[in-house]
């Protein structure tokens, strides 16, 4: 029950996640999508272990001791979980894994709860400027057609 | 991609800057900046005249030791362009940033909606800010310029730009963080008109380990909604005429005399949240909700340094209570709610 993740090890993407735990939370930060996250309960016990390399064994066990929810939940938790924090670009797979991926949504909803996983999008305009495609003979950008007003409006 | 040599292309734009300068003249003003000086030197009466507006309540004497220096111009005054750029288009990254990775020395970012670049020399302590057209520049650059550079230049510090308003008492203030559109203009705005002091209505700079709010600019910008809500600083419009998206901006120093402030201890850090009830209540959260509130929007504005600013405003949301500030409909009675709110936490 390991979504085909195997003995593959994850761990916290370097230079486009930031975060930082205060209290019972970690405050995640993709800096490249500007979503951002709230881990806490067995979801925080899970980005700490991530800091070092961590199978869907091992995070498993991180969920097991973290939650009243017993084992077998924690089974059916973690490879969710780590599917979930792949595709969030927070985490990545040490080498490519050939499976579909799981989705938290997919997961018995009070499983899903107790993980405590929240994702934030308001901010995500920000940071979805069009990239520059033209510039003038100098070097410097030409004037966009779109952007600006997203620009404005997020400032 | 860097194609070509970035020290010599800086020491090019120095002399297009003096070529501005013997153009237009230079006008050299001071503005207290955080705990030191910042210097402006312009290109050009009109465009110093502009910026001044911005920091004029932070004004001092023009031999003050400046710490950091800002050289200002723009093309179409002036008629003197920016050397040709030493990199590829590739260079241009997310965030306006622009990828300096062969340096540690610069920093630069390209405002695209303002075709304007803010480049930083951290070893000579200076920066230069250049634009197309001073006179085509949006409000957001009149109402806050030159983040970027004050964020590269603090970088090392405890000071950091934070995007938040700051209003307070005799007791000490608070900040308001959040998203535009939370409702933090509607909260400072109010503030003012109940007679508090103002510091800001959208970015402040923070000494996230002495936990105090440093002004930095006395603008104000108003949507048409808010406008209505606070009719008597429409007269203090400067731009009337503006782009549908645009918001109408007001400055403190004319509109709101002497309750304008160089800054206030931070007493509490306050999230909005409009409820639609009468009453504004005011209660605890945790640390890490203001963390939420004001980390992921400064760090998405400012380009480069995301750890350390989610660790400075950590440092700072750890310091002093946060509290979720519900705003009701009776906005008379918002200020209020600060008032007691801090005269019991000062």
């Amino acid at each position: 029950m390991d979504g085909g993740l195997g003995s593959v090890a994850f761990v916290i993407v370097d230079g486009q996640v930031v975060h930082d735990v205060i209290d019972d939370e970690v405050v995640v930060v993709h800096l490249g999508t500007g979503n951002y996250y709230s881990l806490r309960g067995p979801a925080l016990a899970v980005w700490l272990r991530l800091a070092q390399p961590a199978t869907v064994a091992e995070t498993a066990d991180v969920i097991a001791a973290s939650w009243a929810l017993g084992s077998n939940s924690a089974l059916l938790a973690a490879p969710a979980l780590l599917s979930y924090l792949v595709g969030e670009g927070l985490i990545l797979a040490e080498r490519p894994v050939d499976s579909d991926p799981l989705a938290l949504e997919s997961l018995d909803p009070d499983i899903a709860a107790a993980l405590m996983v929240e994702k934030f999008t308001d901010v995500q305009e920000l940071l979805t400027i069009d990239p520059v495609h033209d510039v003038d003979d100098r070097g410097w950008p030409s004037t966009p057609t779109v952007g600006i007003e997203s620009v404005e409006r997020a400032l | 991609m860097i194609i070509g040599d970035v020290a010599a292309f800086v020491d090019e734009s120095r002399v297009a800057f003096a070529d501005a300068c013997a153009q237009l003249g230079r006008v050299d003003r001071r503005y207290r900046l955080g705990p030191t000086v910042l210097r402006l030197n312009t290109a050009g009466q009109s465009f110093a005249d502009s910026l001044d507006t911005t920091f004029a309540h932070l004004r001092v004497a023009d031999d003050a030791e400046p710490g950091l220096t800002i050289s200002v111009w723009d093309r179409a005054t002036s008629g003197v362009a920016m050397p040709r750029a030493p990199w590829t288009p590739e260079a241009y990254q997310g965030k306006n940033e622009i990828e300096l990775s062969v340096t540690d020395r610069y920093a630069a970012s390209y405002e695209i909606g303002a075709h304007s670049l803010s480049l930083f020399d951290r070893d000579q302590r200076s920066a230069m800010f250049w634009t197309r057209d001073a006179t085509a520049l949006p409000s957001w650059e009149f109402s806050s310029p030159f983040r970027s550079i004050f964020h590269w230049y603090f970088g090392d510090t405890s000071l950091q730009p934070i995007h938040a308003g700051a209003v307070g008492t005799e007791d000490g203030g608070i900040l308001i963080g959040g998203r535009s559109g939370i409702g933090k203009t509607t909260t400072t705005i109010s503030c003012v008109r109940g007679g508090l002091r103002y510091a800001s209505d959208d970015y402040i700079l923070a000494d996230t380990a002495a936990a105090h709010a440093y002004s930095l600019f006395n603008s104000a910008r108003f949507t048409d909604d808010s406008l209505v809500r606070f009719p008597e600083f429409a007269a203090s419009v400067v731009n009337p005429t503006r782009g549908p998206d645009d918001k109408a901006l007001v400055y403190g120093h004319h509109a709101f005399g002497d309750q304008v402030v160089a800054g206030l201890p931070i007493r509490g850090i306050a999230v909005p949240r409009v409820t639609g009830l009468s009453a504004t209540t005011i209660a605890a959260i945790s640390p890490a909700v203001a963390v939420r509130a004001l980390a992921p929007t400064t760090i998405a504005h400012l380009p480069g340094g995301g750890p350390s600013t989610l660790a400075k405003i950590t440092q700072l949301c750890r310091s002093v209570p946060c509290i979720e500030l519900a705003v009701g409909t009776d906005l008379a009675a918002l200020p209020v709610a600060i008032s007691d709110w801090l005269a019991s936490n000062g």
